[in-house]
């Protein structure tokens, strides 16, 4: 099945789902049944069927559907609890202080979800764009090996050439930017601004160089955009792991609140 | 440019982001092959653990880490290059997971310092309630039985305690709706199913698409007969300006069998509106506005305007009748104050003529005047009637004519005697007892006490001087007499000592009776051995207590006398011509109509109507006529309005009105979807019946100091 072909397929599924739920409520709303009740408790049972797909993440040698079937399943089932939730608020923002933190709790996981979805489909070609594809976890080993090459570049061009042009450059400007990450905003925006500047300031040092110190410049000026591709990844696959900071989290305060809420309004309904 | 990161066994090492501690030495590349273990601790002893080939040692280090090193493992065994300890840092995995902790401790903590708080049932409050409950806010167990504070005790409470049913209880504290305030429309079983059986309007065009739909997916909620709980309709907590009241035209067609799309398409035809029962005054407008209206004699009095007469009630919504004095007394004062009547008043006490022949020697009644020829009136025998005895003389004197006695008849004569008897009594209690005496003897009748005012009503102020001076000739030793009798013939009735004022002779009137009352009142002709009863006018409480009193004959301890009373105060042209105007309904409860319709606040009908609201939009020519067209109604016969007032005919659902049914297309004109609303609540209340205010019931004393009483 191609991507169309699956795109398609669940966007019909989450229609024709959403539809029919659309209809069951308006039909028992209609009846002047309690309503509530009903999406309430399915709205629960979508979201702990949404938290099964972390636990399968964590459970990679069960034979349950590819990870990315579920990733599906995950999207839309996701989307269908927006309308669910809208179905069983009435489409109307809670006014009591608990339910308002819970509705408020909801939107946050489902915004974070779609922030999550937008990026993790935005994201990953702009990394190809520019600059190494680097495994995450490998960045901040491979950024301290870009920094110890550099300042050996730097020991190499005060030795070669008796000068400290390079290496008071490299004191002053270079020093802070290899050390850690930078200019973080920039990158997640796709703004190069930064990184043209530092390199138009490295290049505008040349005509105070001499031939030695110019190839040694220019294998420095290929390591600040080896570190700005590693920043930008850095960044970037960053966010693609850091909204699940939202949305984890978020989700397990939600369930239990909800699991407070659903109680309470099964007592008193 | 040279790549950053080469992959393979032998350039690379294997990355485990999923495990909880990372070696601290990999973000500067200085990561050992040992790693930390689960708990956080660095395992690293040396860059390899050598390998053992035969006697010999090997150095395995990786090809990533520089391949074997040129020293090569110690003769023991050992690698030669030990590595320091590292302080392991966690993975991103694990700050994420200490993050879902942290969250879910939050979260665990907030809630139950919520629930454990006093003040935890405004965290837990769905939202503010609608102003009108506002009040309660509070105080939860208010409306939710038994849920006291703290919140937490919510979660354990017992489910069957607070289902919305037992919550309707609640509201029904403050909210009354009648005998069975939760059965649909708040009607008794089975009323409903007889008004739907008996709604004779016909719905047309398709049923509206969403009822379609959900009579495919759910029956309804609520069976027939099943009680409905008041948060099925009304949703509290959504705010102080919340509509407790808005529910949709589907919803309320949900349980109907007649279900129709708008008011413009599909709902039935006015078939008795607003007209369900004929007037409460008798009233023909078109044999006043084409005949009386029109006579010279009248034409100046006569309204020229529907306002004249009619006005709305203080709340806008019905138009209502302007009180007799402003639009009626012009013309029948007269005829009710009996000046341009056929009789002055009406008889109340007479004494009959009597065959004096006959009712001698075994059957004497003592003195009785040659000259009395009084017809026996009916509120003389209603009174009689009070004792039994002479309820039976009554009876057997039925049809006989007491001048003429059969003397043969010993029953007759001997019930005539007890007639005699009976009169004279009454005339000796009345001039001994007064008023008392009167009131006394209606109890009986009425089988019940009268009120103050129903008291006040039948004595008309009637003085002992009337009684005294009209009997006094006719019975110069009444006194003597009747209690003479009584000794011999023990009635426990009237065992009543003799008044030494009646032997008294009484003063001399030398004006006229008759003129004494010309405002109304009583009077005696004189030599007629009678009281007469001049009425005082419209609002005259003699005639309409008398009325009130005999109108429901059935209830009374004597049904046949108090109805032949009855009749004798509403036949055409009666004094007073009473029934001329106010008709007589005769339902589960008979009345004599002394007002025109009223709205009553209590009273909450299917339909409602604010006329104060369509009055800027009536047509500037037509104005009332643009809804009340007036129907050519013959002045007389079957088919004619004052048919449904013949004598006899005291059903009020039976009648012809002088007006049309409202078409309802004059109202879908401005009330349709795409202009004026047109929802079923705009017209139709949900709660049907007479719902009384529910009022605090507060001790007097409990406003004293210090008083007990509270």
């Amino acid at each position: 099945m191609n991507f169309t072909t699956r795109r398609r397929l669940g966007c019909f599924l989450f229609a024709a789902t959403a539809g029919l739920a659309w209809v069951l409520d308006f039909s028992l709303r209609v009846r002047l049944r309690r309503v509530e009740l009903l999406t309430g408790l399915t709205l629960m049972v979508v979201i702990l069927l949404l938290t099964l797909f972390n636990a399968r993440k964590k459970l990679p040698f069960l034979p349950l559907l590819r990870a990315s079937t579920w990733m599906q399943i995950h999207i839309y089932v996701g989307l269908f609890s927006c309308v669910l939730f809208g179905l069983h608020t009435g489409w109307r923002i809670p006014r009591g202080a608990f339910e308002f933190a819970l509705a408020l709790l909801f939107y946050l996981v489902s915004a974070s979800g779609v922030v999550g979805l937008a990026i993790s489909r935005w994201l990953p070609s702009r990394l190809t764009v520019q600059g190494e594809n680097v495994i995450f976890e490998r960045i901040p080993a491979l950024r301290a090996a870009v920094r110890r090459e550099v300042e050996e570049m730097v020991v190499e061009s005060v030795a070669k050439s008796q000068s400290s042009t390079i290496a008071d450059f490299y004191e002053a400007r270079l020093r802070n930017y290899f050390s850690r990450q930078r200019f973080l905003v920039y990158h997640l925006v796709g703004y190069g601004k930064p990184r043209h500047e530092l390199l138009s300031e490295a290049q505008s040092l040349d005509r105070y160089l001499n031939a030695d110190e110019r190839g040694i410049l220019g294998r420095i000026v290929e390591k600040i955009q080896a570190k700005d591709d590693l920043d930008l990844q850095a960044a970037r696959q960053g966010l693609l792991k850091g909204w699940l900071f939202v949305h984890i989290p978020l989700t397990y305060s939600m369930i239990l609140m909800a699991l407070v809420h659903g109680i309470l309004g099964w007592k008193l309904s | 440019m040279s790549r950053l990161q080469e992959f393979g066994f032998e350039k690379s090492r294997y990355e485990r982001p999923n495990q909880k501690w990372v070696c601290g030495r990999a973000r500067d590349g200085q990561c050992c092959l040992a790693g930390p273990d689960e708990k956080g601790n660095c395992t690293a002893t040396a860059e390899c653990r050598p390998l053992r080939k035969g006697d010999r040692w090997f150095c395995s280090r990786p090809a990533f880490m520089g391949g074997p090193c040129p020293d090569g493992p110690l003769s023991d065994g050992r690698c030669c290059r030990e590595i320091p300890k590292c302080s392991p840092v966690r993975s991103l995995r694990s700050w994420r997971g200490l993050t879902v902790l942290l969250a879910v401790a939050i979260t665990l903590a907030a809630l139950l310092v919520a629930l454990g708080s006093k003040r935890g049932n405004q965290v837990f409050s769905p939202g503010p309630l609608s102003f009108a409950h506002r009040s309660v806010s509070n105080n939860c167990s208010e409306c939710h039985a038994g849920l006291e504070k703290p919140a937490a005790r919510w979660l354990l409470a017992d489910a069957s305690l607070h289902s919305a049913h037992d919550n309707s209880q609640s509201c029904l504290k403050c909210h009354n709706l009648g005998d069975a305030p939760l059965q649909p429309h708040a009607l008794p079983p089975g009323r409903l199913k007889t008004l739907a059986r008996t709604t004779s309007g016909t719905t047309s065009g398709d049923r509206p698409g969403g009822l379609v739909l959900a009579s495919f997916i759910a029956k309804p909620g609520h069976p027939a007969g099943q009680d409905i709980a008041c948060a099925t309709c009304h949703r509290e907590h959504r705010g102080e300006e919340a509509n407790l009241k808005k529910i949709t035209n589907d919803q309320c067609q949900s349980c109907h069998s007649k279900q129709f799309a708008s008011l413009a398409v599909g709902h039935p035809a006015f078939t008795d509106y607003p007209f369900a029962r004929r007037t409460r005054i008798i009233f023909d407008h078109g044999t006043h506005l084409r005949g009386h209206f029109a006579e010279a004699a009248v034409a100046k009095l006569a309204p020229k305007l529907c306002v004249d007469c009619h006005q709305s009630d203080l709340r806008g919504g019905m138009m209502v009748v302007k009180p007799y004095e402003t639009i009626c007394a012009a013309c029948h004062d007269d005829q009710i104050k009996s000046k341009a009547a056929v009789k002055p008043g009406i008889a109340f006490l007479g004494l009959p003529r009597l065959d004096d022949r006959n009712l001698a020697g075994e059957y004497a009644i003592g003195e009785w005047p040659e000259d009395a020829d009084q017809p026996l009136t009916p509120f003389l025998r209603l009174l009689l009637a009070a004792d039994p005895d002479l309820r039976a003389a009554l009876d057997r004197l039925q049809g006989a004519d007491l001048a003429n006695l059969p003397k043969t008849d010993p029953a007759k004569l001997k019930a005539a005697q007890q007639l005699a008897w009976g009169i004279k009594a009454l005339i000796f209690d009345l001039g001994l007892r007064g008023q008392e005496e009167l009131i006394r003897r209606i109890n009986i009748i009425a089988g019940r006490t009268l009120a103050d005012q129903e008291k006040e009503g039948v004595v008309a102020f009637l003085g002992v001087d009337v009684v005294r001076d009209t009997f006094r000739g006719a019975f110069p030793n009444l006194s003597k007499e009747v209690l003479d009798y009584r000794n011999n013939h023990k009635s426990a009735a009237t065992q009543l000592v003799p008044s030494p004022e009646l032997a008294k002779p009484g003063p001399v009137k030398p004006v006229s009776p008759d003129n004494w009352v010309s405002q109304g009142g009583w009077y005696s002709p004189e030599g007629s051995f009678a009281i007469f009863y001049h009425p005082r006018g419209h609002h005259d409480r003699f005639l309409s207590s008398w009325m009130n009193l005999t109108v429901d004959a059935g209830r009374t301890t004597d049904p046949a006398r108090s109805l032949a009373l009855f009749k004798e105060l509403t036949v055409p042209k009666a004094v007073g011509y009473c029934a001329k105007c106010h008709s007589i309904d005769e339902s589960t409860v008979s009345q004599v109509n002394w007002l025109a319709f009223r709205p009553d606040p209590a009273v909450h009908g299917f339909n409602r109507f604010s006329h104060s609201a369509h009055m800027s939009l009536l047509d500037p020519r037509e104005g009332c006529l643009t809804c009340h067209s007036m129907t050519e109604a013959p002045a007389q016969g079957k088919d004619s309005y004052a048919s449904a007032f013949a004598t006899g005919q005291h059903d009020p659902a039976q009648f012809i009105s002088n007006f049309r049914t409202i078409d309802k297309a004059v109202c879908a004109n401005c009330h349709r979807p795409t202009m004026v609303r047109d929802d079923c609540l705009l017209c139709h209340n949900y709660h049907i019946g007479r719902f009384k205010r529910v009022m605090a019931h507060t001790a007097m004393g409990a406003a004293l100091p210090n008083s007990p009483v509270k």
